[in-house]
């Protein structure tokens, strides 16, 4: 039945009305909601939401602004940087990070440790003041609980956990991980009393306790972590035992740090409150609210540090020591040019590093894979530059003045002016054909691990960090439990292909080293072997020796080829005192930092 | 009018099941994975990785078949409890929207107002004074106006009352203050398109008989003006304005990324971008749906504002599409139903 006119006019009446008034509901509703990102936290840890006043001897706001921070549980791997610039500062491992020698640790939790002659078990002795932010003292039972948490089978969740196993072998460690054994009895990291906690290694590590200063051995507060379950990140009813309680979280906006009382060394610590933003917008804009005073210290600048280095701030800027190196990967293909080490080596010492470090400042010139934040770095080969003798190798491999040779790409995701010039440089010292290929990251991740045909081989370009920077960990890293088939560990193309499938069906590692069987170059094989057993060895000063031999052989086989290095860059206000960025993926403390407002 | 509802919403949940299937699809054949842009390494620090073997960061979610992570990720649309994302397994994937899309509306809602205040008089004035100076400098303007992206309008509002004057924030989301560049930057571009519009809409109007006849009767051009003429153009209005509104709120990228805005938008890029398949398919859906939303509301506001569009919908369920006399069948570009409607107006492409 069609209404009548009466209804009809009747509904439009209403309808108009109850439209404005749904809209006028709506933004009410919307004002209220709107969420706004100023730091009114919980509600339960004592933020005052103001200007940081001066409580407690503490005063000034520290507004920093970094990449989003995904999340914030420690023993979750993956987390960027600045994820680990909140994690030490709410919790507190046993051992800490020396502010004056970064190299070095001081007490954290423990307040003393004792090493075995072997170099196998730790022994922690827990400080009398050192407590959770509700005021429970901190006990030996509570890092068994944590190391019993990290080493939980699937408590990366989708994701990998963080605690760093093939370096910090703790006596079953790997084997209660992967489910071999449910009884963590039998895992060598044991509360002897309340306030002596001990580990155990497979190996001796000479950096056991630079990892057990980083952010995977931090302690959560095992009562309310059960209590809350999955909501323990919730700030409201916060506990941690770090120089901060968190009083505001959200993924996608920032966080709020407050001084926690409770923490044994809280004097060291003297700023009133720590607002973070989050930033995914790129360099510009955190560039403009730096000037205009908004940020005292911003992080995200990477992408576009040039347009830091010639801002009006540019003497702001800061730069850890280098622990990251830019550098080129060969990628598998069917063209044999690259396979030829001569070739390599032509192309690695005709880049005039020097040229590229005044191009990509802050970074620096890097003529070897071993950055100088590791100590005995510059003990390490490294690379020349010899022009004469690169076009001298090129035309014994059969490429007279590039003559013969394919085009070689660089594969990027991001424009980077002194790739360019690396590339101009081999066109003009080599008089190859060299194409920088710069595309989407997708496509690049993909593109990078392609085996590719005759018509496309190069190098991909990346950026990757020694972490934690030590000779030991380098070579760690250079000998790897699973094979690979690009970058130092080319493998022939059919080869490639075969290892290629393997990879991407998860294949185990027998079987992926079953196919790599005899098919490194000797001179991969060498420098592997030399590693792993330089890694081996007991004594401190022989093993060192054998690591800078190690590592100057994988710096002359010339698959990686350093460009660059470079360590963490930060724009700081000269208002905010005592910073210091260290090489560390944590980048930096507020240990000792003041803000002059 | 019930019967109506109920169709409109069998083929609501029918098109966001291909929306889903189709974006699931679409993302797959997309190159890289999470996992795989983890571990590619990067010059923003905290993204670099281990020197070639040390623990990569691996996510399982995205190594899984991809129909099992179809019908894990349904299953969580339905249930409303799609799960933690890749990128932020401490937050589900509703929870980050929900978070996000009130922050959206509150950008949304003002900028359509503004939109609404700014544009009516405009179009109107242009209308009335047709190929006059008014109209023409109006026209012009507008038609810069809108060639200018909003992004590129929000750098210009930063420039000069951020840097140059320093009366408003640079970026962030801290108070109310921080909403005026977003909101403006955000109004401008559908403040353009809705002027003109309004403009088209009563110079439509003003030709037809009615007003003639209102003229002719002793009414005052302001009367006629305001209640007749405006009062009819504005019915169409509404079709421009819901997939305005629904755009807005849905998050605009470019400015809230550039002005730090933790809305729908910069979660979405930063899920794309990232390849957080859970995030991309949960805003993904989530956009549908309020676009969906918006344009059924436009449909019944049409049955409401409009009693021969009621009288379409509930006698002639064989033929949706009714035709107003005289007037042809014109396209405005617009989604869905709401262009079928617009047709049923007799609206004027702009």
């Amino acid at each position: 039945m069609n209404p009548g006119p009466e209804t009809i006019t009747k509904g439009v009446t209403l309808g108009r009305r109850s439209l404005l008034a749904a809209s006028m509901a709506t933004a009410a509703v919307a004002a209220t909601a709107c969420g706004f990102d100023n730091g009114g936290g919980n509600g339960g840890n004592g933020g005052d939401g103001g200007n940081g006043g001066n409580e407690g001897g503490k005063s000034g706001t520290l507004k920093q602004s970094m990449m989003p921070v995904a999340f914030l549980d420690p023993h979750r791997s993956g987390n960027s940087s600045f994820g680990q610039i909140i994690q030490i500062g709410l919790w507190e491992g046993l051992v800490v990070i020396d502010v004056d020698d970064p190299s070095q640790v001081v007490g954290g939790v423990a307040e003393s440790w004792d090493v075995s002659d072997d170099g196998l078990t730790y022994t922690f002795h827990l400080r009398d003041n050192a407590k959770w932010s509700n005021g429970d003292p901190v006990t030996a039972e509570d890092f068994e609980w944590n190391f019993k948490r990290a080493l939980t089978p699937g408590i990366g969740g989708e994701g990998t956990p963080s605690f760093p196993i093939t370096s910090l072998t703790v006596v079953g460690g790997l084997e209660y991980r992967e489910g071999a054994t449910d009884d963590f009895s039998t895992v060598g990291a044991k509360a002897v009393d309340e306030k002596t906690f001990e580990v155990t290694l497979e190996q001796p590590n000479p950096d056991a306790l630079i990892e057990f200063a980083q952010y995977s051995c931090l302690p959560l507060h095992p009562a309310s972590t059960e209590e809350k379950g999955d909501a323990w990140l919730d700030p409201d009813g916060w506990v941690s035992n770090g120089p901060y309680i968190l009083d505001s979280f959200r993924v996608n906006q920032g966080a709020t740090l407050l001084p926690n009382e409770e923490y044994w060394d809280t004097d060291s610590y003297h700023i009133a409150r720590w607002e973070i933003t989050f930033n995914d917008g790129g360099t510009t804009a955190d560039l403009l609210a730096y000037q205009q005073g908004d940020l005292h210290i911003t992080g995200r600048i990477e992408d576009d540090l040039e347009a830091v280095t010639t801002s009006d701030v540019a003497d702001e800027l800061v730069t850890s020591p280098t622990n990251q190196i830019r550098q080129l990967n060969v990628m598998a293909s069917e063209n044999p040019f690259l396979y030829d080490i001569r070739v390599r080596e032509a192309l690695a010492i005709s880049i005039d590093r020097e040229t590229l470090g005044d191009i990509g400042k802050p970074a620096i010139a890097g003529p070897s894979l071993v950055p100088n934040a590791i100590v005995d770095y510059e003990k390490v080969f490294q690379i020349p530059y010899d022009v004469d003798r690169a076009k001298s190798l090129l035309a014994e491999a059969g490429f007279p003045d590039g003559k013969g040779a394919p085009t070689v790409y660089l594969l990027d995701y991001m424009n980077a002016p002194w790739t360019e010039a690396l590339a101009k440089g081999w066109r003009d010292n080599l008089g190859l054909d060299v194409r920088y290929d710069v595309t989407e990251i997708g496509v690049y991740s993909d593109k990078r691990t392609q085996v590719h045909g005759d018509d496309y081989c190069g190098f991909f370009m990346n950026n990757v960090a020694v972490s934690p920077p030590t000779m030991y960990k380098f070579v760690l890293g250079k000998v790897p439990a699973a094979p690979n088939y690009y970058g130092s560990m080319l493998l022939p193309p059919d080869v490639a292909k075969e290892m290629k499938e393997a990879v991407d069906n998860q294949a185990s590692v027998e079987d992926r080293l079953k196919i790599a069987e005899g098919h490194y170059d000797k001179e991969f094989e060498e420098a592997r072997d030399a590693g792993a057993a330089a890694l081996a060895i007991e004594d401190d000063a022989e093993r060192q020796a054998a690591l800078i031999e190690a590592a100057s052989m994988f710096n002359q086989y010339y698959t990686i080829i350093p460009a660059l290095w470079g360590g963490y860059n930060l724009l700081v206000k000269p208002v905010v005192k005592n910073l210091k960025p260290w090489m560390y993926s944590s980048v930096m403390t507020t240990k000792n930092v003041t803000v002059e407002e | 009018m019930l019967g109506y509802m109920a169709r409109r919403l069998v083929r609501m949940v029918l098109s966001l099941v291909a929306v889903s299937l189709i974006t699931f699809v679409l993302l797959q054949m997309v190159p890289g994975s999470f996992s795989e842009l983890s571990n590619a390494g990067s010059t923003i620090y905290g993204d670099v990785g281990m020197v070639d073997g040390g623990e990569a960061a691996v996510n399982q979610g995205d190594q899984r078949p991809a129909w099992q992570q179809y019908l894990s990720f349904m299953k969580g649309l339905v249930t409303w409890d799609m799960g933690p994302t890749y990128k932020y397994p401490q937050a589900s994937v509703e929870e980050l929207i929900g978070e996000a899309f009130p922050v959206s509306l509150t950008l949304a809602i003002p900028a359509t107002l503004l939109t609404l205040v700014i544009a009516i008089p405009i179009g109107m004035l242009a209308a009335v004074k047709k190929d006059k100076l008014a109209d023409y400098g109006s026209l012009f303007t507008l038609t810069t106006i809108q060639a200018l992206p909003g992004y590129l309008f929000a750098l210009l509002l930063v420039l000069i009352f951020s840097v140059g004057l320093n009366v408003l924030p640079v970026r962030g989301w801290k108070g109310p203050e921080y909403m005026i560049i977003p909101v403006i930057a955000l109004a401008v571009q559908p403040t353009a398109v809705l002027a003109r519009y309004v403009r088209s809409s009563m110079l439509e109007a003003l030709r037809d008989e009615y007003v003639v006849a209102a003229l002719a009767k002793g009414g005052t051009q302001r009367t006629v003006l305001i209640r007749h003429v405006l009062r009819n153009s504005m019915i169409p209005l509404v079709t421009v304005v819901g997939p305005i509104f629904a755009g807005l709120a849905t998050g605009t990228v470019f400015v809230e990324v550039l002005l730090g805005i933790p809305g729908l938008g910069r979660l979405f890029s930063s899920a794309a971008r990232q390849r957080d398949m859970p995030l991309l398919m949960g805003a993904t859906m989530f956009f549908a749906i309020i676009l969906m939303v918006m344009n059924l509301l436009v449909d019944i506001a049409y049955g409401l504002l409009d009693p021969r569009i009621r009288l379409e919908q509930s006698g002639n369920k064989g033929s949706r599409r009714a035709k107003r006399p005289g007037q042809p069948k014109v396209s405005t570009g617009m989604s869905t139903d709401s262009t079928e409607t617009v047709v049923a107006i007799g609206g004027t492409r702009v």
